[in-house]
């Protein structure tokens, strides 16, 4: 680990700061290695550990976790007030789990859900949302709701036996999502879904794997990775139609792009370097830069609202948490 | 500080030594049998054996070659998956990019591409992986380490120690062979989850409704146990217990066994360089019992060979999803911990002494499914090795232009288990008394 020779520690996001040796913090952090058992231990403070990002010893990373387990797609909720992200609960449950900033309080997203759920999207005002659950063996279908009514809009079945939707996201104005699905052969397409789950068409046809689909904050474009041209790069889509643009071209795994909230930018996963590290791009390719250097993973990439700083699971010492980054000016 | 070990519910206190050892405990009086479960007399030296310990580890659900240790870039969109090949330090060996920290350890295990098993559905390729034979309605041979087990004998610790949370399943039923089979329960293995906390659990526990390690670790009520137990337990009462029970018993009753288990004790360097998930403090788990003499620990990757089905734990069965858990999931924590436990033996020297040998019980289909991802393909699969005279840095044998079929000797389960009993000094002449595996040739190429 190169993070902490001397690390703050914060009772709220807002709260006073205090100093704590790494020594001791490495203690509180790493419930798990200390042999504290049983659940959950995500810390009622915010971590903030610096230099966490080798490279960058001037930009501290705020850990926003500390129980260390697996970890995915964290999303911004409540205008950066909650984040929603997917946690390896037990060891056969993947869940959705909502974590309060302000204090820490973890919970259950969707508690009434026994299987695994997750990879959580939401319409900008937060009143729709979707996800994946696991329904079944090798099953996985999309399950889209209505947050004010507390119902399930629909559920989208992707058909009998095995068969898994991959990845979604939802419009901005609630008006429909796309997800991906291989229908055709050994390729992977992305689908457009109307909202009550009725209406379905065709979004992309290449010949490759299209994957990891994100709406722009104006619903007007998509990015997504696709192996269209060899391997997983990222591309943008102008759903009005036009030719795709592909934003970047390295032989490394380059997936999961996040739109930052004026949507001029993008972050992503790269695995150009033998390590999943993350980098922003200008939607027009442009001005491509590299947020994290570390020798373990960081991935998961998710703007905050403020458009300064993206949340991303980390790997340190061998834990995924949550941790927030300062995005590049 | 909560329990190292959980049993029925018991919290054993990190680091507490259980003050009464076995033999102690028979001088009390209890007039249990709590020797060996497993008969020494069979028990062979070892002394000249190559590998003092096997780590096998079993990546069950079957991970694809062509997206691991076996890319096939030039081959066509339909096959080759979209991982990018890279370079490994083994000259003009790629593997594909979901493994780099592999990639830079080439030197330190050989590679084989040339695996062959002859059953395409997971309990019976499980069986054939495990134990060298298929099933069948007759005779159910022993699995490789219950061999290993009939060769060295029982010690304060079983002799095969599988580390898992069941034994090998799917979610119809489980393999048979990963056990004695025919030579009985005697020769199973001891099982021991391992959470990715490092916090162990023996589920054997859970059946001895009063051996809690709580009560065994707290030296008062301990005392008194005995005293009532010297009273009840008596010797057919103690013969109730199953194997497992019994074995149970016997290990924490044993300090040495209890520091074996204790994941605490290492630094916490080490164990967060395995990672923590299940898998990985497992083989960190692995790697102590090794050190303790533990002659043959099969470590499992999950106990369900489903990849996404509710109540099952993420195994390689990928006929969805695999583009996707690949890289997301399953190859960042396979390609740490395994890494680490190669460095972790190489920097402690035992390396030399343990073989290690990490495989599944078949591969994935070359072409891409009409799911995008793959399905079975018992026909070319890899299997990785190390260590006790392994020669690292090597490729054994080689598959097609597709990956479909090996071009060179297929090496199929029995070879495999020929060549664990090589190195762990079964030789040939037991294996001939015992009536397994004598058909099978070493993978020299290995050696």
């Amino acid at each position: 680990m190169n993070c902490c020779e001397l690390t703050r520690t914060r009772a709220s996001a807002s709260g006073s700061i205090v100093l704590a040796s790494a020594k001791r913090l490495r203690r509180r952090a790493l419930p798990g290695l200390s042999m504290l058992a049983g659940a959950l231990a995500i810390a009622g403070a915010l971590l903030e550990v610096g230099p966490a990002v080798a490279g960058e010893p001037q930009r501290p990373a705020t850990r926003l976790t500390t129980d260390g387990q697996l970890k995915s797609d964290p999303v911004f909720i409540a205008g950066g007030e909650k984040i929603v992200f997917t946690l390896q609960e037990t060891f056969n449950q993947l869940s959705l789990m909502q974590l309060r900033l302000s204090d820490g309080q973890l919970e259950r997203f969707r508690p009434g859900v026994n299987s695994s759920h997750y990879a959580a999207s939401f319409s900008a005002d937060e009143r729709r949302f979707a996800y994946l659950e696991n329904d079944g063996n090798l099953h996985v279908k999309l399950v889209i709701h209505d947050a004010e009514r507390a119902v399930n809009l629909a559920e989208y079945n992707p058909g009998g036996g095995f068969a898994g939707v991959r990845y979604l996201t939802m419009a901005p104005d609630a008006s429909g999502l796309v997800f991906a699905f291989p229908e055709r052969g050994v390729a992977q397409q992305l689908f457009w879904l109307s909202i009550d789950g009725q209406q379905r068409r065709v979004l992309t046809e290449s010949d490759g794997f299209d994957a990891c689909p994100r709406y722009s904050p104006d619903g007007r474009r998509l990015a997504f990775a696709s192996t269209r041209d060899g391997n997983f790069d990222i591309f943008v889509m102008d759903l009005a139609g036009g030719p795709v643009r592909r934003l970047t071209d390295h032989e490394g795994f380059d997936s999961r792009p996040a739109w930052s909230p004026d949507g001029r930018r993008l972050v992503y996963t790269s695995l150009r370097d033998g390590n999943y590290d993350l980098f922003v791009i200008n939607a027009d390719g442009s001005g491509e830069q590299r947020l994290t250097w570390h020798e373990e993973r960081d991935d998961f990439a998710w703007w905050h609202p403020n458009g300064r700083q993206v949340v991303a699971v980390c790997e340190r010492d061998g834990q995924h948490d949550l941790y927030l980054l300062d995005a590049p000016p | 500080m909560k329990s190292l070990i959980e049993g029925d519910g018991g919290n054993l206190p990190e680091n507490t030594p259980v003050p009464v050892s076995r033999r102690a405990l028979l001088r009390a009086g209890a007039a249990v049998p709590l020797g060996g479960v497993l008969a020494r007399g069979e028990a062979r030296a070892a002394s000249r054996a190559a590998a003092q310990a096997t780590i096998f580890v079993w990546l069950w659900g079957a991970p694809s070659h062509l997206d691991t240790f076996d890319p096939k870039p030039g081959a066509p969109t339909a096959y080759r998956g979209p991982f990018a090949s890279i370079a490994t330090r083994t000259p003009g060996v790629h593997f594909t990019e979901l493994l780099p920290r592999l990639a830079s350890r080439s030197d330190r295990f050989s590679l084989v591409r040339s695996n062959v098993t002859f059953d395409g559905a997971h309990p019976p390729a499980g069986t054939l992986g495990m134990c060298g034979y298929a099933e069948g309605p007759g005779s159910e041979p022993p699995s490789f380490g219950s061999i290993v087990a009939r060769q060295r004998g029982d010690g304060e610790l079983p002799p095969y120690i599988m580390l898992g949370r069941g034994v090998p399943r799917d979610v119809v039923r489980p393999a048979k062979g990963y056990g004695g089979g025919d030579w009985g329960q005697a020769y199973d293995p001891f099982l021991i989850g391992c959470d990715e906390r490092g916090q162990v659990n023996i589920p054997a526990l859970k059946l001895a409704a009063d051996l809690t390690p709580q009560r065994l670790a707290d030296r008062r009520s301990l005392m008194a146990d005995l005293d009532r137990w010297r009273l009840q337990l008596d010797e057919a009462q103690f013969e109730r217990w199953d194997r497992a029970q019994q074995r149970a018993f016997t290990m924490l009753t044993s300090p040495r066994s209890l520091r074996a288990l204790d994941l605490s004790l290492e630094s916490p360097r080490t164990r967060q360089t395995y990672g923590q998930t299940s898998f990985g403090q497992s083989l960190l788990l692995a790697r102590r019992l090794a050190e303790a003499g533990v002659p043959y620990i099969h470590v499992n990757w999950s106990e369900y060979v489903e990849a996404w089905t509710p109540n099952t734990d993420f195994g390689w069965d990928t006929h969805i999803h695999n583009f996707d858990l690949l890289p997301n999931r399953h190859c960042p924590i396979f390609d740490r911990a395994f890494a680490a436990l190669l460095d972790d033996l190489h920097d402690r020297g035992l390396i030399a002494s343990t073989l290690v040998v990490c495989m599944g019980e078949f591969g994935r289909t070359p072409k891409i499914n009409n799911r995008a991802a793959r399905d079975h393909w018992p026909q070319c699969y890899f299997s990785l090795w190390a260590g006790a005279g392994i020669k690292p840095g090597r490729v054994v044998g080689a598959s097609d232009k597709l990956g479909e079929h090996p071009i060179t000797r297929p090496i199929a389960p029995p070879d495999v288990g020929v060549t664990i009993m090589d190195r762990m000094g079964v030789d040939s002449v037991a294996r001939a008394e015992w009536n397994v595996l004598r058909d099978a040739e070493v993978i020299h190429e290995l050696l």
